[in-house]
């Protein structure tokens, strides 16, 4: 069967300054040529820290950006040569909050939306009625979006991405900034997309758990690369030999942490309760690894052994944790 | 259908467009005001500078005696240039830096009927001020005009377009680059104003602005269209032809240059792409 969405080899530079004829510019590899393949019904995840190419992907996939190399496909139709094809059949919503008409109602919004996406008008009444209801704003449907909640207006932006009832959602970072409740109530609501609709979803997230909760396969990037991909259970076997633990420590400076163990890498920082390392390590390693950190300076606060998690997949590939 | 999923797609545009407006509340009230008395003005300052309203000189550059048919005329014609090229760059850099222009850019709505949208509620005002102003003119000032020729005007007007909104499309194409568009604007709006004709004849301009007002589709339209009102198409046959060749240069010149802009832009990546 086709795949949903295929990526191949896919590459994009951007310029660090708009090129002009006679000016020379730097340009900085966001892509480093990512190939992937998304099955009907798959959710699937890009996890991957800051400045990753998380953003580039989806906005590649979504005919926004043009790549610089390699080729992607979007239900079989060429997200370069057949965008239309592709926008008629996915929607997305996009990082930050600033993306809808905050001086239009909730309704409004939608409308448009509904309008551009060419959904004829009475099937357009009945589907906006019905996603303001699935996303808990019906009540606020004649209010203007400058007053909604961070939460409520990401409820909304999923509502617009489902108005032309798409086959691909691409969401990217859903979850970013909203507070605990909002955050569950949109994963919830993207798993029964998925479940029971039958949508397929590519989701980027820098949030580990999120990841490992959601998706059916993650594809793990860094620096524009992929470094790993597999489902959840399968990455996390990269480190179920041996230990994870996790050391929280005092008045250490982070670049003593690689000289004492390279597996170990600063997964928080916070004044006031000290440095938590993490690591997968070897058992008979940890008493030789606490020594050491003592001999660094450092005053070693507690040692715990934790579930490996997918966050300690990505120390394992890069040896850096992927924080916040 | 394509087409009726386009109109569709325009009317909502034009109809987002017009709640944004609306909701700038002063902004939508001191812009009907400015839209309004900025023709009425300039009008009265024509007249007010040459004393009077019938001119021997303008009779002989133009063969139009009577300053405000000619300037009521000139002014229908800028108004609709203006908004398609002012228009059209706001609804671009307008969106660009609020943030929403993505979603648009994400649907399959084409990217002329997000243009024309946008600029369409501008255009029915702009109707408005003239079906106000007309009346208005011929009860105070006895401003005498026949349904018939200006309707022919209207055709010369309809012709010109394509021209207008291609030069439209490429000054957005162009917006697209620019960290901070608003001089850019200016100056365009200042060259069209001073290059269009609308209320004095181009004649009267230095040669080489007189080219460059030729070279454009504002000018020609204008007089085109005046020369239509006096004399019938039969005689503005010349103009005519000369203004469907680079109204179609044009309308071809700006639907490509917008095209090569945005993709371009989609290239290397701009704030919104
Ligand atoms: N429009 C642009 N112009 C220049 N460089 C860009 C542009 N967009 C992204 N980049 C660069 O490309 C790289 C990848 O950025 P991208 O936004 O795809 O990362 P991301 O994984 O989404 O990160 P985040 O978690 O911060 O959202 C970064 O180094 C970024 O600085
Ligand atoms: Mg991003």
């Amino acid at each position: 069967m086709m795949p949903t969405i295929k990526v191949k080899d896919l590459r994009k530079s951007y310029p660090k300054r708009i090129p002009l004829p006679f000016r020379r510019v730097e340009w900085v590899e966001a892509l480093k040529g990512i190939s992937f393949k998304v099955r009907k019904g798959e959710l699937f995840g890009l996890l991957g820290p800051n400045g990753a190419g998380k953003t580039t992907t989806i906005k590649i996939l979504t005919t926004l950006l043009e790549p610089s190399g390699g080729s992607a496909k979007v239900l079989g139709y060429d997200v370069v040569s057949q965008a239309r094809e592709v926008r008629r059949r996915i929607n997305l919503v996009a990082e930050g909050e600033r993306t809808l008409y905050w001086r239009l109602s909730a309704y409004e919004n939608l409308r448009y939306f509904s309008n551009i996406y060419y959904v004829p008008k009475d099937e357009a009444e009945k589907r906006i009625r019905e996603l303001l209801q699935l996303v808990g704003l019906w009540e606020r449907r004649n209010d203007l979006v400058m007053g909604f909640s961070r939460g409520m207006k990401q409820r909304l932006a999923i509502a617009k991405a489902l108005i032309n009832d798409p086959e691909v959602l691409f969401l990217d970072e859903p979850t970013l900034g909203l507070d605990v409740q909002s955050a569950l109530f949109v994963r919830e609501f993207v798993e029964r997309l998925v479940k029971e609709k039958r949508k397929t979803v590519l989701l980027t997230t820098h949030h580990m758990a999120e990841a490992e909760r959601l998706c059916d396969r993650i594809a793990i990037i860094d620096h524009g690369r992929i470094i790993a991909l597999n489902t959840p259970e399968n990455l996390k076997r990269l480190v179920s030999e041996g230990e994870t633990v996790e050391i929280r420590v005092r008045n250490l400076r982070p670049e003593k942490v690689k000289e004492v163990d390279g597996r170990l890498a600063v997964s928080e920082e916070d004044p006031t309760r000290g440095t938590l390392l993490r690591g997968n390590l070897d058992e008979e390693d940890l008493p030789r690894v606490v020594e050491g950190l003592i001999r660094a300076g450092a005053k070693v606060l507690s040692v715990e052994r934790v579930e490996p998690t997918l966050e300690d997949v990505f120390i394992k590939l890069t040896g850096r944790a992927l924080r916040d | 259908m394509a087409v009726t999923e386009e109109l569709g797609a325009l009317i909502g545009v034009a109809r987002k467009s017009w709640k944004v407006f609306l909701s700038y509340k002063l902004w939508f009230v001191s812009d009907l005001l400015m839209g309004f008395f900025f023709a009425g003005n300039a009008l009265l300052i024509g007249i007010g500078l040459t004393g009077k309203r019938h001119s021997e000189s303008l009779a002989q550059l133009t063969g139009y005696s009577d300053y405000l048919l000619f300037a009521v005329l000139g002014f229908m014609v800028l108004g609709f240039g203006l908004t398609f090229l002012s228009g059209f760059v706001w609804s671009v850099v307008d969106e660009l830096y609020a943030g929403t222009l993505e979603y648009s850019f994400a649907s399959p709505m084409r990217r002329i009927t997000f243009f024309l949208g946008n600029v369409l509620v501008r255009l029915a005002l702009n109707g408005l001020f003239l079906l106000i102003y007309v009346p208005l003119f011929v009860v105070l000032f006895d401003l005498r005009i026949e349904v018939v020729p200006f309707l022919k005007g209207l055709a010369v007007l309809l012709l010109g377009t394509p021209g207008m909104v291609g030069l439209g499309l490429a000054a957005a194409g162009i917006v697209l680059y620019l960290r901070d568009p608003g001089p850019f604007i200016s100056i365009l709006e200042m060259l069209v104003f001073a290059l269009s004709g609308a209320m004095y004849p181009i004649s009267i301009l230095p040669k080489p602005l007189q080219w460059l007002a030729k070279a454009l589709p504002y000018a020609p339209t204008t007089e085109t269209l005046r020369k239509v009102v006096i004399s019938g198409f039969s005689g503005a046959v010349s103009g005519i032809a000369y203004l469907a060749v680079i109204s179609l240069a044009y309308a071809f010149f700006g639907y490509l240059t917008y095209k090569w802009s945005e993709k371009q832009a989609r290239k290397i990546g701009l704030k919104s792409y």
